[in-house]
Protein backbone atom coordinates (compact mmCIF):
# COMPACT_ATOMS: atom_id res chain seq x y z
CA UNK A 1 0.00 0.00 0.00
CA UNK A 2 1.35 3.36 -0.40
CA UNK A 3 1.90 5.86 2.05
CA UNK A 4 -0.21 8.63 0.79
CA UNK A 5 -3.81 8.54 -1.04
CA UNK A 6 -5.91 11.21 -2.09
CA UNK A 7 -9.56 12.04 -3.48
CA UNK A 8 -11.01 14.90 -5.48
CA UNK A 9 -14.62 16.01 -4.13
CA UNK A 10 -17.52 16.62 -5.95
CA UNK A 11 -16.14 20.16 -5.82
CA UNK A 12 -12.69 19.23 -6.82
CA UNK A 13 -11.25 19.82 -3.12
CA UNK A 14 -8.44 17.93 -2.61
CA UNK A 15 -8.02 15.83 0.59
CA UNK A 16 -4.81 13.61 1.21
CA UNK A 17 -4.53 11.09 3.64
CA UNK A 18 -1.26 9.87 5.39
CA UNK A 19 -1.21 5.69 5.71
CA UNK A 20 1.81 5.33 8.15
CA UNK A 21 0.49 8.35 10.57
CA UNK A 22 -3.34 8.12 10.51
CA UNK A 23 -5.37 10.15 13.58
CA UNK A 24 -8.21 9.13 15.93
CA UNK A 25 -10.46 10.67 13.17
CA UNK A 26 -8.76 9.64 10.18
CA UNK A 27 -9.10 13.10 9.43
CA UNK A 28 -7.22 13.76 5.87
CA UNK A 29 -3.58 15.54 6.97
CA UNK A 30 -4.32 18.47 3.93
CA UNK A 31 -7.24 19.87 2.42
CA UNK A 32 -7.08 21.81 -0.54
CA UNK A 33 -10.54 23.46 -1.38
CA UNK A 34 -8.20 25.70 -4.39
CA UNK A 35 -4.77 26.76 -5.21
CA UNK A 36 -2.87 28.15 -2.82
CA UNK A 37 -3.27 31.25 -3.81
CA UNK A 38 -7.14 30.61 -3.28
CA UNK A 39 -7.90 30.25 -7.38
CA UNK A 40 -10.65 27.72 -7.73
CA UNK A 41 -9.77 24.36 -9.14
CA UNK A 42 -10.91 24.65 -12.76
CA UNK A 43 -11.99 20.83 -12.99
CA UNK A 44 -11.29 17.74 -11.49
CA UNK A 45 -8.21 16.78 -13.31
CA UNK A 46 -6.55 20.43 -12.32
CA UNK A 47 -6.96 19.15 -8.81
CA UNK A 48 -5.72 15.71 -9.88
CA UNK A 49 -2.73 16.80 -11.76
CA UNK A 50 -1.78 19.24 -8.25
CA UNK A 51 -2.49 15.98 -5.75
CA UNK A 52 -0.55 13.80 -7.83
CA UNK A 53 2.87 16.10 -7.99
CA UNK A 54 2.17 17.57 -4.42
CA UNK A 55 1.87 13.31 -3.18
CA UNK A 56 5.58 12.79 -5.17
CA UNK A 57 7.63 15.73 -3.88
CA UNK A 58 6.70 14.00 -0.29
CA UNK A 59 7.75 10.55 -1.51
CA UNK A 60 10.87 11.90 -3.33
CA UNK A 61 12.04 14.83 -1.18
CA UNK A 62 14.70 15.39 -4.74
CA UNK A 63 11.92 15.46 -6.97
CA UNK A 64 12.45 18.23 -9.11
CA UNK A 65 9.37 19.49 -9.46
CA UNK A 66 6.65 20.58 -6.30
CA UNK A 67 3.16 22.11 -6.67
CA UNK A 68 2.67 25.07 -7.30
CA UNK A 69 0.80 27.75 -5.91
CA UNK A 70 -1.51 29.06 -9.00
CA UNK A 71 -2.25 27.50 -12.15
CA UNK A 72 -0.02 29.59 -14.31
CA UNK A 73 3.32 28.58 -11.57
CA UNK A 74 2.75 24.17 -11.34
CA UNK A 75 4.44 22.44 -11.87
CA UNK A 76 7.31 24.53 -10.14
CA UNK A 77 10.65 23.63 -9.43
CA UNK A 78 11.88 22.58 -6.62
CA UNK A 79 13.89 25.38 -4.80
CA UNK A 80 17.53 24.87 -4.60
CA UNK A 81 18.14 22.94 -1.14
CA UNK A 82 18.98 24.95 1.66
CA UNK A 83 21.28 24.14 4.25
CA UNK A 84 19.62 22.95 7.56
CA UNK A 85 19.43 25.61 9.73
CA UNK A 86 19.90 24.91 13.83
CA UNK A 87 18.52 27.36 15.94
CA UNK A 88 21.04 28.91 18.47
CA UNK B 1 -3.25 38.85 47.05
CA UNK B 2 -3.24 41.00 49.95
CA UNK B 3 -0.56 40.04 52.28
CA UNK B 4 0.03 43.50 53.97
CA UNK B 5 -1.70 46.39 55.96
CA UNK B 6 -1.46 49.68 54.68
CA UNK B 7 -0.65 52.39 55.99
CA UNK B 8 2.13 50.44 57.92
CA UNK B 9 2.09 50.76 61.68
CA UNK B 10 5.00 53.01 62.96
CA UNK B 11 8.14 52.76 64.81
CA UNK B 12 10.80 50.11 65.38
CA UNK B 13 12.77 48.07 62.76
CA UNK B 14 15.57 50.21 61.95
CA UNK B 15 16.59 53.91 61.02
CA UNK B 16 13.22 55.28 60.88
CA UNK B 17 11.96 52.67 60.24
CA UNK B 18 7.89 51.71 59.93
CA UNK B 19 6.57 47.55 60.40
CA UNK B 20 4.79 46.15 57.73
CA UNK B 21 2.33 43.71 59.04
CA UNK B 22 3.33 40.96 56.26
CA UNK B 23 0.71 37.96 57.20
CA UNK B 24 2.90 35.31 55.14
CA UNK B 25 6.17 34.11 54.72
CA UNK B 26 7.54 34.32 51.17
CA UNK B 27 8.71 36.35 48.16
CA UNK B 28 7.05 39.70 47.68
CA UNK B 29 7.75 42.08 45.50
CA UNK B 30 7.72 45.72 47.14
CA UNK B 31 7.12 48.54 45.27
CA UNK B 32 8.17 51.41 46.94
CA UNK B 33 8.48 55.45 45.61
CA UNK B 34 12.28 54.95 44.71
CA UNK B 35 11.99 51.68 42.56
CA UNK B 36 11.00 48.16 43.22
CA UNK B 37 12.46 45.92 45.59
CA UNK B 38 12.98 42.49 46.16
CA UNK B 39 12.26 41.26 49.71
CA UNK B 40 12.62 37.15 50.33
CA UNK B 41 11.48 35.73 53.59
CA UNK B 42 12.00 32.26 54.06
CA UNK B 43 11.09 32.36 57.63
CA UNK B 44 7.72 32.77 59.09
CA UNK B 45 7.13 35.83 60.15
CA UNK B 46 5.07 37.12 63.14
CA UNK B 47 1.82 39.13 62.37
CA UNK B 48 1.44 42.55 63.98
CA UNK B 49 4.50 44.17 64.01
CA UNK B 50 7.02 42.38 65.99
CA UNK B 51 9.49 41.21 64.50
CA UNK B 52 9.77 39.78 61.21
CA UNK B 53 12.09 37.45 60.41
CA UNK B 54 14.23 37.01 57.92
CA UNK B 55 12.82 39.88 56.20
CA UNK B 56 15.11 42.66 58.16
CA UNK B 57 15.61 44.40 54.95
CA UNK B 58 12.06 45.24 54.36
CA UNK B 59 11.95 47.26 58.00
CA UNK B 60 15.08 49.26 57.03
CA UNK B 61 12.90 51.16 54.02
CA UNK B 62 12.29 53.85 56.15
CA UNK B 63 8.49 54.46 54.05
CA UNK B 64 7.40 55.13 50.61
CA UNK B 65 5.74 51.52 50.17
CA UNK B 66 3.10 51.68 48.10
CA UNK B 67 2.45 48.02 47.41
CA UNK B 68 3.53 44.66 48.87
CA UNK B 69 2.36 41.87 46.98
CA UNK B 70 3.33 38.06 47.28
CA UNK B 71 4.97 37.06 44.64
CA UNK B 72 4.11 33.32 43.07
CA UNK B 73 6.94 30.99 42.46
CA UNK B 74 7.67 29.54 38.93
CA UNK B 75 7.97 25.99 38.99
CA UNK B 76 10.55 23.96 37.42
CA UNK B 77 9.97 22.94 33.71
CA UNK B 78 9.40 18.92 33.60
CA UNK B 79 11.07 17.52 30.47
CA UNK B 80 8.70 15.30 28.26
CA UNK B 81 9.09 13.61 25.36
CA UNK B 82 8.43 15.90 22.59
CA UNK B 83 8.09 13.13 19.43
CA UNK B 84 11.03 15.04 18.25
CA UNK B 85 13.77 12.72 18.98
CA UNK B 86 17.27 14.66 18.98
CA UNK B 87 16.23 17.24 15.69
CA UNK B 88 15.68 20.37 17.04
CA UNK B 89 11.95 22.01 17.83
CA UNK B 90 11.72 25.86 16.57
CA UNK B 91 8.48 26.93 16.98
CA UNK B 92 5.35 26.13 19.81
CA UNK B 93 2.19 27.91 20.13
CA UNK B 94 -1.26 26.92 21.52
CA UNK B 95 -4.40 27.52 20.78
CA UNK B 96 -8.07 26.54 21.12
CA UNK B 97 -7.01 23.65 23.50
CA UNK B 98 -4.38 22.64 21.53
CA UNK B 99 -0.31 22.71 21.71
CA UNK B 100 1.24 22.50 18.25
CA UNK B 101 5.35 22.00 18.33
CA UNK B 102 6.95 22.49 14.58
CA UNK B 103 10.39 21.39 13.61
CA UNK B 104 13.14 20.14 11.53
CA UNK B 105 11.98 18.00 8.97
CA UNK B 106 8.99 18.89 8.42
CA UNK B 107 7.77 17.48 12.12
CA UNK B 108 4.86 19.08 13.69
CA UNK B 109 3.48 17.43 16.88
CA UNK B 110 0.55 18.38 18.91
CA UNK B 111 -0.72 17.74 22.61
CA UNK B 112 -3.58 18.88 24.12
CA UNK B 113 -1.95 18.83 27.56
CA UNK B 114 2.02 19.77 26.74
CA UNK B 115 2.44 16.06 28.48
CA UNK B 116 1.64 13.80 25.91
CA UNK B 117 2.59 14.62 21.89
CA UNK B 118 1.40 13.16 19.18
CA UNK B 119 3.00 13.29 15.36
CA UNK B 120 0.91 14.75 12.82
CA UNK B 121 1.70 15.08 8.79
CA UNK B 122 2.37 18.65 8.04
CA UNK B 123 2.48 19.09 5.02
CA UNK B 124 5.49 19.99 4.74
CA UNK B 125 7.66 16.60 4.16
CA UNK B 126 11.16 17.09 4.87
CA UNK B 127 10.93 20.60 4.55
CA UNK B 128 12.21 22.89 7.65
CA UNK B 129 9.06 24.10 9.45
CA UNK B 130 10.86 27.58 11.79
CA UNK B 131 7.50 28.73 13.60
CA UNK B 132 3.98 28.41 13.82
CA UNK B 133 0.92 30.42 15.66
CA UNK B 134 -2.50 30.76 16.41
CA UNK B 135 -5.24 33.21 16.39
CA UNK B 136 -8.78 33.78 15.58
CA UNK B 137 -9.70 30.19 14.66
CA UNK B 138 -6.57 29.40 12.52
CA UNK B 139 -3.00 27.57 13.28
CA UNK B 140 -0.30 28.94 10.84
CA UNK B 141 2.86 27.12 9.96
CA UNK B 142 5.82 28.60 8.20
CA UNK B 143 9.38 26.85 7.25
CA UNK B 144 11.97 26.81 4.57
CA UNK B 145 11.56 27.90 0.94
CA UNK B 146 8.52 30.08 1.62
CA UNK B 147 6.04 26.77 2.48
CA UNK B 148 2.94 28.24 4.23
CA UNK B 149 0.19 25.74 5.35
CA UNK B 150 -3.09 26.97 7.93
CA UNK B 151 -5.63 24.76 9.76
CA UNK B 152 -8.21 25.06 11.60
CA UNK B 153 -7.14 22.17 14.08
CA UNK B 154 -3.76 21.56 14.13
CA UNK B 155 -4.36 17.95 11.81
CA UNK B 156 -5.51 18.53 8.69
CA UNK B 157 -3.83 21.77 6.46
CA UNK B 158 -3.73 23.79 3.50
CA UNK B 159 -0.92 25.13 1.45
CA UNK B 160 -1.43 28.70 1.00
CA UNK B 161 0.43 31.41 -0.82
CA UNK B 162 3.36 33.33 1.70
CA UNK B 163 4.00 36.15 -0.48
CA UNK B 164 7.87 34.86 -0.27
CA UNK B 165 8.43 32.88 -3.28
CA UNK B 166 10.62 30.52 -2.35
CA UNK B 167 12.63 32.93 0.88
CA UNK B 168 12.28 30.75 3.87
CA UNK B 169 9.95 31.90 6.62
CA UNK B 170 11.73 32.22 9.84
CA UNK B 171 8.49 33.40 12.21
CA UNK B 172 4.94 34.22 12.24
CA UNK B 173 2.65 35.54 14.85
CA UNK B 174 -0.65 37.09 15.78
CA UNK B 175 -2.38 39.85 16.95
CA UNK B 176 -4.88 42.51 17.02
CA UNK B 177 -6.88 40.68 13.83
CA UNK B 178 -3.42 40.06 11.78
CA UNK B 179 -1.33 37.61 10.88
CA UNK B 180 2.45 38.85 10.31
CA UNK B 181 5.94 36.51 8.78
CA UNK B 182 9.01 37.46 8.99
CA UNK B 183 11.74 36.12 7.20
CA UNK B 184 15.27 35.55 5.20
CA UNK B 185 16.76 38.73 3.15
CA UNK B 186 14.87 41.25 5.40
CA UNK B 187 10.93 39.88 3.53
CA UNK B 188 7.67 40.55 6.36
CA UNK B 189 4.22 39.96 4.88
CA UNK B 190 1.11 40.46 6.89
CA UNK B 191 -2.55 39.22 6.44
CA UNK B 192 -5.65 40.87 7.39
CA UNK B 193 -7.87 37.34 8.44
CA UNK B 194 -10.17 35.45 7.50
CA UNK B 195 -13.51 34.91 5.64
CA UNK B 196 -15.80 32.15 5.96
CA UNK B 197 -16.07 29.69 3.14
CA UNK B 198 -18.60 26.95 3.09
CA UNK B 199 -16.52 23.84 2.94
CA UNK B 200 -16.26 21.15 5.56
CA UNK B 201 -13.71 22.84 7.76
CA UNK B 202 -14.63 25.68 9.09
CA UNK B 203 -12.55 28.54 8.39
CA UNK B 204 -9.57 29.52 5.67
CA UNK B 205 -8.00 32.32 4.78
CA UNK B 206 -9.00 33.68 1.93
CA UNK B 207 -6.45 37.00 1.68
CA UNK B 208 -3.05 35.49 0.46
CA UNK B 209 -0.25 37.25 2.60
CA UNK B 210 0.88 40.41 1.23
CA UNK B 211 4.65 42.16 1.16
CA UNK B 212 5.25 44.97 2.90
CA UNK B 213 7.81 47.52 0.89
Amino acid sequence: MTRYRFEIDTDNAIRIWDNETPNENNAPFMFQPDWPDVTPWADAAQATDWAEVFVASLVDPLSEFVAGNSPDNHPALRPEPEPEITPE
Amino acid sequence: MSVASFPPAEGGGGAGGFYYNITAAGTYAVNLAAGLYDVRSTAPVTVGGVAVSGNAGLLNYPSGITSLVAVQPFEDFVTRTSGFGTTFISGVTHGDGLYVAVGSSGTLTTSPDGITWTTRTSGFGSTQIFGVTHGDGLYVAVGSSGVLTTSPDGITWTSRTSGFGTTSILGVTYGDGLYVAVGESGTLTTSPGLLPITAALSLEPKSPLISLP
